[in-house]
């Protein structure tokens, strides 16, 4: 008797001690807990709705359970589409590249920044790189628009006409596009993700660049043995987050700033624009739900073998 | 060092996390009806005397036009009004048009919200499917002996009956359609246009020309999206007008044809893209979106509309531009007339009871109807006798288009309309020939992966097509292979097999 008295309460025990001395974090965990059970847990249940043909019945809830089962005839819109192939590259191929300029580009700046002198300065900048996150994409839209309408663009307008060529109709060429909407992701972003390098670099201790000053090293040298090594943990989390969501495209984007014009389509249309679009006027929710679910396993399916891989090579630097 | 490192990438995590939450909410609403509405099938307090409830209730009501400014005095003039009659609080808003209505009323009604009523047509808010998908509230018991009856006509409610059941009601307005042009009025006496002469599109053709020489800023043709010349053709479409499948609108077969790929249509393209070349559509004619908006601007020479009499002054209510009126095709009855304009109740409704009440009141209550279409009398408009109005200069109310909702022959008349308008709409009326398609409703359930695939090829070719933005022969062929891929073929076949039954079932 006294050796399972001893034994089966101990792991109980256990959690009992461990919560009272983690008190204190348990207590702050536990409001984003309960956003993040609201938000994100709950709405799962949702889930099922890829697997029925939605009918209204009485409440929502009872939508749902009242609904018939369909299986997967609800995906099989996606699949069966002849631009299945085309917006599933196109979403693939632009998030890798932003994938990589949203490292590149932020990285340089942010070491760059670091390295001015004068910190008031830095900040002036920063704050300036930071201001187009804050614009939504309709904004920076028609701000795309200014620039390449054919009648009154300011390209067309100022620069293509003024060299006395012919004026570029934009919207009608998708050799373009890759590039320019490459282009307005890089400048809507970089200083968001800027800041949080530069943040990082702020946090290294400057011990290591007096150590390797004092042995004689270069600018160069500091940031490619210092500066670089130090950031990757800061690099691979980021990158790993991106991956996750390698399969939803960023719909503001894709959808405003092209406006919409069906010659783009071959460059321009991504899961999400294209997925709206098929069921922005049918009203199909269950078809809605498919698709939101496919994303979702497959970019759930991306993050774990992307962590995977990492956690191969380094096995600290992995996420989880 | 590695600590830190540690807690950087751990705060790192949780700004990642935090943001995701926050931005990431696009997950279903919770639901928002408290009650469950009441069943389609109960049916309504009998008799219409007009008892007054005693609690005020909330009455919500969506429709199309442009937000308005004013909306929020309109509520509360029609709150004030039926305090006696129905007592209830006037919720109203507009929503745009079509493509803007559209994807915010949906979601209303997939996610069961107490909405009391909205405006549902062929072109917003998907009629046909939403009640077949159940979200409205079938409204037949409500009619039967509603005055609704009388004032719309059997032919109406029928036609706009699904199986049988009405789930909508169809506002009384013109019956019939036909297309032309409205022309701005300025430029029609500058450049003596003689509109008599004009029979066909292509009569305006010199006109076009003499004006993209002579006024610099007017492009000649407004193009828009699907509002354009290929509305000449009057397709009596099937479907919606991004899906393929069409009847000739002159009852000359029954067999349903893919319309975009019909010869007429191909001389269509082929005729926009020679305006194109010549500057008579805009050269940004592929970005623009709106076409109402476009309108108002006064840039334009010709615009394509649905006609009936009195278009053109009905169009200086919400344009402020005079226009002139031409007719191009001939005058039809299709089920693009009898689900053009309705309304419902969504099946979220608390109280379907007074929302049909509120209902019944738009075809006969003439200052409720003229409140929701002029404004406040003496702010918006002022009489100038017992049945015609002019406007203000306050234009914080213009939502016009008394065609929306309700009875129209109440509506009282703008100073610049013929008295006689609505006599004129009788006439007009007898004068459409019935489609061999009315009343015939298509069941999408069987195709409606093909439906999904085929509305997106369509919106990735038809502005380059219709706008005359691309060259049309290797779009064209790029189209119809698309076309053929998402299943064109299986979508009409099932049309037409469906169209069959109902013309066997019919007798037709």
């Amino acid at each position: 008797m006294n050796a399972t008295d001893l034994s089966k309460p101990r792991p109980f025990r256990k959690l009992l001690k461990g919560v009272r001395t983690n008190i204190a974090f348990i207590a702050m965990l536990l409001p984003g807990l309960f956003v993040l059970l609201i938000n994100n847990y709950i709405p799962m249940f949702g889930v099922v709705i890829a697997f029925k043909r939605y009918r209204f019945n009485k409440d929502f809830f009872t939508s749902i359970i009242t609904s018939e089962w369909i299986g997967f005839k609800n995906f099989e819109f996606f699949f069966k589409t002849p631009q299945a192939y085309e917006v599933t590259r196109n979403t693939i191929l632009y998030n890798l590249v932003f994938i990589v300029l949203g490292v590149v580009i932020p990285v340089m700046l942010a070491i760059a920044l670091n390295e001015l002198l004068n910190k008031k300065l830095s900040n002036f900048y920063q704050s300036i790189m930071f201001l187009p996150y804050f614009l939504s994409w309709i904004v920076v839209s028609y701000l795309a628009y200014s620039m390449l309408s054919i009648e009154n663009g300011f390209i067309n307008r100022s620069i293509i006409n003024a060299l006395g060529l012919e004026s570029i109709n934009w919207y009608s060429e998708p050799r373009y596009w890759p590039f320019i909407l490459t282009f307005f992701q890089v400048w809507k972003y970089t200083g968001y993700n800027a800041v949080v390098y530069h943040a990082a670099i702020s946090g290294i201790d400057s011990e290591y660049y007096e150590a390797a000053a004092i042995d004689g090293a270069t600018k160069w040298q500091q940031t490619k043995f210092i500066t670089i090594p130090l950031l990757q943990p800061v690099i691979i989390i980021m990158t790993l987050l991106a991956v996750g969501r390698i399969f939803n495209a960023d719909f503001g984007l894709f959808f405003n700033v092209p406006k919409d014009s069906g010659a783009l389509y071959s460059v321009t249309d991504v899961i999400d624009t294209y997925v709206f679009r098929a069921l922005r006027n049918s009203n199909s929710v269950g078809m809605a739900a498919a698709s939101g679910l496919y994303q979702a396993v497959v970019g759930c399916i991306t993050v774990f073998t992307a962590n995977f891989i990492v956690r191969k090579i380094d096995r600290d630097k992995a996420l989880f | 060092m590695k600590k830190m490192q540690r807690s950087l990438s751990f705060a790192l995590v949780l700004i990642m996390m935090l943001t995701m939450i926050i931005t990431g909410c696009g997950a279903p609403a919770e639901p928002a009806a408290s009650s469950p509405a009441q069943s389609a099938s109960q049916a309504p307090a009998s008799s219409q005397a007009a008892e007054v409830p005693k609690e005020q209730v909330e009455l919500t009501f969506y429709c199309v036009a442009d937000s308005q400014p004013d909306m929020q005095k309109i509520c509360d003039a029609a709150t004030e009004y039926l305090k006696d009659k129905l007592n209830v609080k006037v919720k109203a808003e507009n929503f745009g048009w079509g493509d803007t209505y559209t994807p915010k009323i949906n979601p209303m009604l997939a996610s069961g919200q107490p909405v009391d009523i909205v405006f549902t047509a062929n072109w917003a808010a998907n009629y046909r499917v939403n009640a077949n998908a159940g979200y409205f509230v079938d409204l037949t018991p409500y009619l039967k002996d509603s005055p609704i009856r009388e004032i719309v006509g059997d032919d109406f409610l029928n036609g706009s009956a699904i199986n049988g059941k009405n789930f909508a009601v169809p506002c009384n307005k013109e019956k019939v359609h036909n297309w032309g042009f409205l022309l701005k009025k300025d430029l029609v006496e500058k450049y003596n246009v003689d509109v008599s002469k004009i029979k066909k599109m292509e009569d305006l053709e010199p006109y076009f020309d003499a004006i993209k020489k002579g006024e610099p800023g007017v492009t000649p043709l407004l193009n828009v999206q699907m509002e354009g010349p290929f509305k000449l053709l009057d397709w009596d479409n099937i479907s919606d007008d991004d899906i393929p499948g069409a009847l000739y609108p002159d009852n000359r077969d029954n067999t349903i044809v893919n319309q975009f790929e019909t010869p007429e249509a191909i001389a269509m393209y082929k005729k926009m893209r020679e305006y194109y070349n010549k500057g008579w559509i805009h050269p940004d004619a592929a970005t623009q979106d709106n076409f109402s908006e476009e309108m108002k601007t006064g840039k334009y020479f010709a615009v394509v509309q649905s006609m009936k009499p009195g278009k053109a002054e009905e169009m200086k209510l919400s344009t402020n531009i005079d226009w002139v009126q031409v007719d191009i095709t001939t005058p039809v009855m299709s089920n693009r007339e009898t689900t053009g304009a309705l309304l419902a109740i969504p099946i979220g409704s608390e109280h379907p009871d007074i929302a049909f009440k509120f209902i019944e009141m738009l075809y006969t209550d003439k200052f409720l109807k003229n409140l929701f279409v002029y404004g406040i009398e003496g702010e918006h408009y002022e009489k100038v006798s017992e049945n015609v109005v002019r406007l203000t200069d306050n234009t914080g109310y213009r939502a016009g288009n008394g065609w929306r909702f309700g009875d129209q022959f109440i509506d009282y008349l703008l100073e610049n309309e013929d008295p006689d308008k609505w006599e004129q709409f009788k006439a007009y009326n007898d004068m459409g020939i019935p489609m061999n398609s009315l009343g015939f409703a298509f069941d999408a359930t069987n195709v409606e992966t093909e439906i999904g695939a085929l509305k997106n090829v369509v919106q990735k070719y038809y502005k380059q097509l219709f706008l005359g933005t691309a060259d049309t022969d290797s779009t064209l062929k790029a189209f119809s292979e698309e076309m053929k891929k998402a299943g064109v073929d299986d979508v009409i076949a099932e049309m037409q097999t469906q169209y069959d039954e109902w013309r066997k079932a019919v007798g037709k």
